[in-house]
C-alpha cells in the first residue's frame, strides 16, 4: 500500500461531474482529490474483501443476537422501533447495501472501525467517478471495484421481491445525496425498475388509507431512503411507521439501525473475542487501564466522526465536535490510521447485497476522518489476469 | 477484481448533460406539463418536449419538478385539482436532517 501524488487531469471538475459526481468541492477545497492515488497489491485487496464478507456475516449474526436476546437497551433503540426492527427482519426486508470502515496499513489485517450500514454515502465517487479516473490515467489498469456491476445485479435480484416495479428513491435537499440516489436510481433503471425521486420531508401520510405516499398521492410500497433510521423513528411520522409496516418496504431495512450503531461494536466483540478484523470495544470505558492503554469513545449514533474522542497515553488528546453522544457512547481500542506523508486513509468496504464489491479511500489529516476528509482514487499494482 | 470494464450511465448522464448545457442545473426536458408559477391554476396538459426554461419549475399533476430533477410538492399549499391529497399531510419526516445539510456517512 502506497500513496503517489501528480497534477491532477487537466478539466478534472467537468469530468467528474459528467459521471454524477457534483459535489467534488466544498468550500472551495476538493473533497474529490485526484492529486494523489494509492496502490494495492492484489494480496492486500484480497485480505480487505475477505474480512469485509466475514465482517457482514459477523454483524448479521450479531443483529440476530440483538433481536432474539431482545439487547435493544444497549443500542438506545426507542421502543418504537423495536416491532420495524423486528419486522423487517421477518420479513427478510430487501437490503441494498452498507459501508465498512477499515484502519489498514497494508501490514496485518484490516480493522473494523465500523460499519455504515443504513445511509453510507461516498458511492458515486467509489463506484463510477475513481473508475473513470483509472480507465483515463491507467488504461488497462485495475482496480477492486465492482461495485456498479453488483449494484445492477443486486437490483435484479431484489427486483421479484419488491411489492412494487416503481422504486421511490428520497433524500434531502443536499447535493452529494442527491447525487447518491440520483446514481442509484440510474443502477435500479438499469436492472428494469421504475423509480421515481422525492425529497424526504414530501414524503405525504394518507392518515385515512393508512399508508405513506408520493408527491402524487400515489401509495409508496418500495422506497429507497438517504435518511437515517435513528431520526425517522424519533421524527412525527414515526408513529405511523408501524401502521404502515407491510404495505411498505424501506430500503435499507430497519434491522440495518443495528449495524450502523456503535453500540453493535461491544456485541461484536463480546461475541467473537480476538477476532483479528474486530479492535477490543466495551460500553464501561473502565475496561481500558486509564493512563496505561489507548482507546476511543464514539458516540452510539455520531456521524462523520463528530464527538468522537481519542484518549491515549502516548498522543495528544483529539476530540472532534459535534452534538451527538446524549445517548451514549462505546469505547473502542484505538488503532490509528496509517499515515502517508502526513495524510491518514481510511478504506471504505462496500458490501453489495451480500458481498463485497469495492472500496474507495477517504484521507485526513488529523486523526479523526471527518467532514473534511477527501476522497483519493486507488488502483491495484500488478493484478493477475482473470481467467 | 473488475468484471466488466463498462459502466453505462443513463440517468445520471442525462441529468449532467442537463447541468452542462445551461450552466446550472435543469430538469430533464421530456415532461408531460407544466405551469407558470406566476399563474399556476393555468396548467399545460399537452405532452411537452424540447427545452424547458431553467427558471420555469416544471409542474405536472399536483407536483413539480425542481431544478435538480426532483419531483417536488408545489410550494403554497396543496394543489386544488389533486383534491385527495387535501387527506395527505406532508414534512413528518426530514425535520432532524434539515439543519444538517445531508446524511454525510
Amino acid at each position: 500500500m502506497q500513496r503517489h501524488t501528480h497534477p491532477p487531469r487537466d478539466g478534472w471538475e467537468k469530468k467528474v461531474e459528467d459521471v454524477g459526481l457534483r459535489h467534488h468541492t466544498a468550500g472551495g477545497v476538493p473533497y474529490w482529490h485526484e492529486e494523489a492515488h494509492y496502490t494495492f497489491t492484489l494480496e492486500q485487496v484480497y485480505r480487505i474483501e475477505n474480512a469485509t464478507r466475514e465482517l457482514h456475516r459477523l454483524c448479521v449474526e450479531a443483529a440476530e443476537a440483538v433481536i432474539r436476546e431482545k439487547r435493544y437497551a444497549e443500542l438506545a433503540i426507542p421502543p418504537q422501533a423495536v416491532p420495524l426492527i423486528e419486522q423487517s427482519w421477518e420479513a427478510d426486508a430487501p437490503s441494498l447495501y452498507g459501508r465498512f470502515d477499515f484502519s489498514y496499513d497494508g501490514a496485518g489485517e484490516p480493522r473494523m472501525l465500523e460499519y455504515n450500514a443504513d445511509t453510507p454515502t461516498s458511492l458515486v465517487e467509489a463506484a463510477v467517478a475513481q473508475w473513470f479516473w483509472l480507465e483515463e490515467r491507467f488504461p488497462g489498469g485495475d482496480q477492486f471495484n465492482r461495485l456498479h456491476e453488483a449494484l445492477v445485479e443486486t437490483w435484479t435480484e431484489l427486483k421479484p421481491h419488491l411489492l412494487d416495479e416503481t422504486v421511490h428513491f428520497a433524500a434531502m435537499d443536499d447535493v452529494e445525496d442527491e447525487s447518491t440516489i440520483t446514481y442509484l436510481r440510474d443502477t435500479a433503471q438499469q436492472a428494469g425498475l421504475r423509480t421515481l425521486a422525492l425529497r424526504v420531508e414530501d414524503i405525504g401520510w394518507d392518515a385515512a388509507g393508512g399508508r405513506f405516499v408520493d408527491v402524487d398521492g400515489a401509495e409508496i410500497r418500495c422506497i429507497f431512503k438517504l435518511y437515517p433510521w435513528e431520526w425517522m423513528v424519533h421524527e412525527e411520522f414515526g408513529s405511523h411507521l408501524a401502521r404502515a409496516a407491510g404495505s411498505i418496504q424501506w430500503m435499507e431495512p430497519a434491522w440495518k439501525m443495528l449495524l450502523s450503531n456503535k453500540g453493535i461494536l461491544p456485541i461484536l466483540w463480546e461475541r467473537n473475542p480476538g477476532h483479528p478484523n474486530l479492535l477490543p470495544a466495551y460500553r464501561d470505558e473502565f475496561m481500558f487501564r486509564q493512563g496505561v492503554d489507548a482507546y476511543v469513545a464514539k458516540p452510539l449514533l455520531s456521524r462523520e466522526g463528530a464527538n468522537v474522542r481519542i484518549v491515549s497515553p502516548w498522543h495528544e488528546p483529539a476530540a472532534s465536535g459535534g452534538d451527538y453522544g446524549e445517548e451514549g457512547f462505546v469505547y473502542q481500542e484505538y488503532a490509528p490510521l496509517p499515515e502517508f506523508d502526513g495524510h491518514r486513509p481510511v478504506i471504505g468496504s462496500w458490501i453489495i447485497g451480500q458481498e463485497p464489491a469495492g472500496m474507495g479511500i477517504r484521507e485526513s489529516i488529523g486523526p479523526i476522518t471527518d467532514n473534511l476528509s477527501r476522497f483519493v482514487p486507488h488502483r491495484i499494482v500488478n493484478p493477475l489476469r482473470e481467467r | 477484481m473488475k468484471k466488466s470494464t463498462a459502466i453505462r450511465l443513463t440517468l445520471v448522464s442525462s441529468l449532467a448533460l442537463g447541468a452542462a448545457s445551461c450552466g446550472e442545473d435543469r430538469p430533464r426536458q421530456t415532461l408531460r406539463g407544466y405551469c407558470d408559477p406566476n399563474n399556476p391554476e393555468v396548467c399545460e396538459e399537452r405532452p411537452r418536449t424540447g427545452y424547458v426554461p431553467m427558471y420555469y419549475p416544471i409542474f405536472w399533476g399536483g407536483h413539480y419538478y425542481d431544478n435538480r430533477g426532483v419531483a417536488r410538492t408545489r410550494p403554497g399549499g396543496p394543489v386544488a385539482r389533486n383534491a385527495p391529497a387535501a387527506r395527505v399531510s406532508r414534512g413528518g419526516f426530514g425535520r432532524t436532517g434539515s439543519g444538517r445539510g445531508g446524511v454525510h456517512s
